[in-house]
């Protein structure tokens, strides 16, 4: 008897949760410019010092629309919840996927095309494609940040010098399929290396790596700052935070030949949103200069608008030229995804 | 249906799935070996010397079962990492490093860290309702301490034993968060791959397929093993529980010994709160954050979650059949399918939240209770009847009875929800994080010292509000003493 109330209980209350079921007329949704807006992003961005606090309130009032965040601890997490509510979204807009998450729902038709109204101001290296399925917001490279305090580098050295016995227990890495820089290392290493040099690469850096943590908050703040290992995957942009706030310059990337993988994020429209108009004034006002300004120090990424004022400290890490930017096509990314994903597992002992 | 199910079971990797119930399971046996027989023997032997409680011991021992695998991750990094204390000291004397992380023996030592405080509060709960006068007769007929253990002790005090144990083993084998920091990609749970297989393969048939099946296995595991208990009716009065005992240096120095385990990973975040602009700035930098509404959002929530928690484990508790048979059920559900399912269903709001946290600790609020109710006179209730008691009477009774239990599941709850970060992370609203949520989130921003600080700040409130609940309860009971003994006496 108890646990049929609850599950009747529990049958309610998501009844209570739910949007309306009936879809809306597209005539109708005009009239809801005025309504709430519900957008969908994953933690560090609706943290309390990241970037949509930074900007959400200036926006509520900009735009007259009343915002509901939900917040989610992952990309991962967010993609699963939005195929599952596919047939009846919940959201309006979801802001934070990256291009890997793109490759994973390309071909789920969840997102609702939209050209911004500034989108002529993004270099279109940095489209996703030229429907603006997600568009752009910011941008950042993978890379391994050291600290130059217990290792060394000469000059630039390849990807595939990781390896080496030099390194053994000094690298700690993220892990792919879990967290987004992990996932990033497996397809910078297969943009960069040739088949033979990628299969020696993480055979190699099974050997090197200390531990492969399960996101970045644990590879960056609970091993790498606290000093199990001198090097760690991060972001090209890790050293700017030590050196603008903590007057710190022994965090350095290091510098590899062959190139780096550039990590975009994204914000998109859903389809069938109930507030779709609401959601494209949100993506306009993210590429507004008031928010583009706050990305380098809230996100500590490149902003996507090219006028865009960055810290001093941005002045001072490794900013690759175009010649060093690695890219990788969606579909392919998208039909190998998968099989990458086995063999690293495989290769992990998974 | 039955080309669905063979087409979900295909696509399961099972060398995987294999490899992962071998790892959960030896892990999770040897985590509840190793805590029967430090935190059980502590219990056992503060019980044999007749040792009178230490109020701060309890304490210390309440604070590690519920805390974030964060916390605990980090401060067991800073002691036994690479560049922790104890690496140190050995670089400082010369000798080779080790290194203890990073394998499968160090999600051992992390549980044990969990499971330790957790199996010596329950025995030594149930080992304060067993009247002395029975090992006092075996000693008098000339039975040694081991015989004393084998036929006096054990038989009353198996059916704690093996409820923490399956309690112990049930965590272990679920755990999420503290095999990956610290066990490394290839020592993992079940509740990893299961993860994986919702948000990183998006394959939901074949999570939701693993999740009822690890449910299964647990559950039939856990009802076989539950299935050799029974309950010993005792006299609840044991000289220890009235303040009166010897003292044991030993003892007290292995008391002393085991707080420091436990504590000195924590301190690892006092020294880390200083980091980058330096305490005061850190400090001023939570308090802008909204680190005081937080609190008194996860103080609000961890009292109203209790209420009805204890509720929902007084219903089961006092229901006619079946008492261990839900508890157990729900405790063997994968908390990442429970979490994201939740989720989906309910949304994210303070009333999610305070469902959540109801709904995932009545289970253990069940075990704690019925570990002492059922430890109570088995005149008890006749003696009540006899006395010509009305209904509201016994139950008077009752709540009198079981207040020293419900004290303690306050301050374990209390404890684990203010160091809940992974359920508030799912269905807290944007906002209106709970307290560690909020610390937890500063990682993203960069700002670790003001995370490392205000963790170490909530770390020391829920020490100050453990103490001074326990103190507040001491000073209650004299003060009922003396009351009730200032009117007799005027009677």
């Amino acid at each position: 008897m108890l646990w049929a109330s609850i599950f009747l209980t529990v049958f309610l209350l998501s009844g209570c949760a739910r949007k309306n079921s009936a879809p809306i007329a597209p005539a109708d949704k005009d009239k809801l410019v005025s309504a709430e807006l519900t957008v969908y992003a994953y933690d560090s961005l609706t943290a309390e010092w990241g970037l949509i606090p930074a900007f959400l309130s200036d926006f509520e009032k900009t735009s007259g629309l009343k915002v509901k965040m939900v917040k989610f601890t992952d990309t991962g997490a967010m993609l699963s919840q939005l195929i599952l509510e596919k047939d009846q979204p919940k959201a309006d807009v979801v802001m934070g996927l990256d291009n890997l998450n793109y490759a994973q729902i390309a071909n789920k038709n969840i997102l609702e095309p939209y050209r911004p109204v500034l989108a002529d101001k993004i270099s279109s290296d940095l489209w996703f494609d030229k429907n603006f399925t997600l568009t752009p917001f910011d941008y950042g490279y993978i890379g391994f940040v050291y600290d130059s305090r217990k290792i060394k580098f000469a000059g630039p050295i390849s990807l595939k010098d990781l390896v080496d016995s030099k390194y053994k227990d000094k690298i700690i890495i993220e892990q792919a399929g879990l967290s987004s820089p992990g996932t990033q290392l497996l397809v910078w290493s297969k943009s960069a290396l040739s088949a033979v040099d990628y299969d020696k690469f993480w055979l190699g850096m099974k050997d090197n790596v200390l531990t492969v943590a399960p996101d970045w908050s644990t590879a960056y703040y609970s091993l790498f700052l606290q000093g199990e290992a001198p090097i760690v995957l991060s972001y090209l942009t890790s050293p700017a935070y030590h050196i603008d706030q903590e007057k710190a310059n022994n965090y350095q990337a290091v510098p590899i030949k062959e190139g780096y993988f550039r990590q975009v994020e994204g914000v998109a429209v859903i389809k069938g949103a109930t507030n779709s108009n609401g959601a494209k004034k949100f993506i306009d006002y993210v590429l507004s200069q008031s928010v583009q300004d706050k990305i380098a120090t809230t996100q500590w990424m490149w902003p996507v608008m090219p006028s865009s004022s960055l810290p001093v400290a941005f002045g001072q890490i490794i900013t690759p030229t175009s010649s060093q930017i690695l890219y990788m096509d969606s579909a392919i990314l998208s039909a190998n995804l998968d099989q990458w994903l086995k063999k690293y597992n495989s290769v992990f002992g998974l | 249906m039955f080309d669905l199910i063979m087409g979900i079971l295909s696509n399961l990797n099972w060398p995987v799935i294999f490899a992962r119930l071998w790892f959960g399971s030896w892990e999770s046996l040897a985590t509840v070996f190793l805590s029967l027989l430090i935190g059980g023997g502590l219990a056992l032997w503060q019980n044999f010397a007749r040792v009178k409680k230490i109020i701060w011991f309890d304490i210390i021992m309440i604070m590690p079962i519920f805390l974030p695998p964060i916390v605990v991750g980090l401060g067991l990094i800073s002691i036994w990492g690479n560049n922790g204390l104890v690496n140190q000291g050995l670089n400082f004397l010369g000798l080779t490093p080790i290194k203890f992380l990073y394998n499968g023996f160090s999600v051992v030592l992390a549980h044990c860290y969990y499971n330790i405080p957790l199996v010596y509060l329950a025995i030594s709960l149930k080992l304060s309702n067993l009247h002395p006068a029975f090992e006092d007769s075996a000693m008098v007929m000339g039975a040694s301490r081991l015989k004393i253990l084998t036929a006096v002790i054990w038989p009353r005090l198996r059916s704690a034993v093996l409820a923490v144990s399956a309690l112990v083993f049930l965590y272990s084998f679920t755990s999420f968060a503290l095999p990956l920091v610290l066990g490394g990609i290839k020592h993992q749970t079940l509740e990893v791959y299961i993860y994986r297989l919702f948000t990183g393969q998006l394959n939901f048939a074949s999570a939701i397929s693993l999740a009822i099946g690890q449910t299964a296995f647990l559950f039939g595991l856990v009802i076989l093993f539950l299935k050799k208990m029974n309950y010993f009716n005792e006299s609840y009065v044991n000289p220890i529980q009235l303040g009166i005992g010897k003292k044991n240096i030993k003892l007290l120095l292995s008391q002393i010994a085991l707080a420091i385990f436990l504590l000195a990973p924590l301190s690892g975040l006092i020294i880390m709160g200083g980091r980058g602009s330096g305490f005061e700035a850190n400090f001023l930098f939570l308090i802008r954050s909204g680190f005081l509404p937080a609190f008194g959002r996860s103080l609000a929530l961890a009292g109203l979650s209790f209420i009805f928690s204890i509720l929902i484990a007084g219903f089961f508790l006092f229901g006619r059949r079946r008492r261990a048979f839900w508890p157990v059920l729900w405790l063997s559900v994968s908390p990442v399918c429970f979490g994201l399912i939740w989720r989906w269903l309910i949304g994210q709001s303070l009333l999610s939240a305070f469902l959540a946290f109801v709904l995932i600790s009545w289970p253990f609020n069940f075990f704690l209770l019925s570990s002492y109710y059922h430890s109570r006179p088995s005149f008890f209730y006749d003696s009540l009847k006899i006395m010509g008691a009305n209904n509201w009477q016994m139950i008077k009774a009752t709540v009198n009875y079981l207040a020293p239990a419900l004290l303690k599941i306050f301050c374990l709850h209390l404890v684990f929800v203010l160091g809940d970060v992974a359920i508030s992370g799912l269905v807290t609203p944007y906002g209106q994080p709970t307290v560690m949520l909020l610390n937890y989130s500063l990682i993203g921003s960069y700002r670790f010292g003001a995370c490392a600080l205000g963790m170490s700040l909530v770390l020391a409130m829920i020490l100050i509000l453990l103490l001074a609940i326990n103190l507040f309860a001491t000073q209650a009971r004299e003060m009922k003493k003396f009351l009730l003994f200032h009117f007799r006496a005027e009677e």
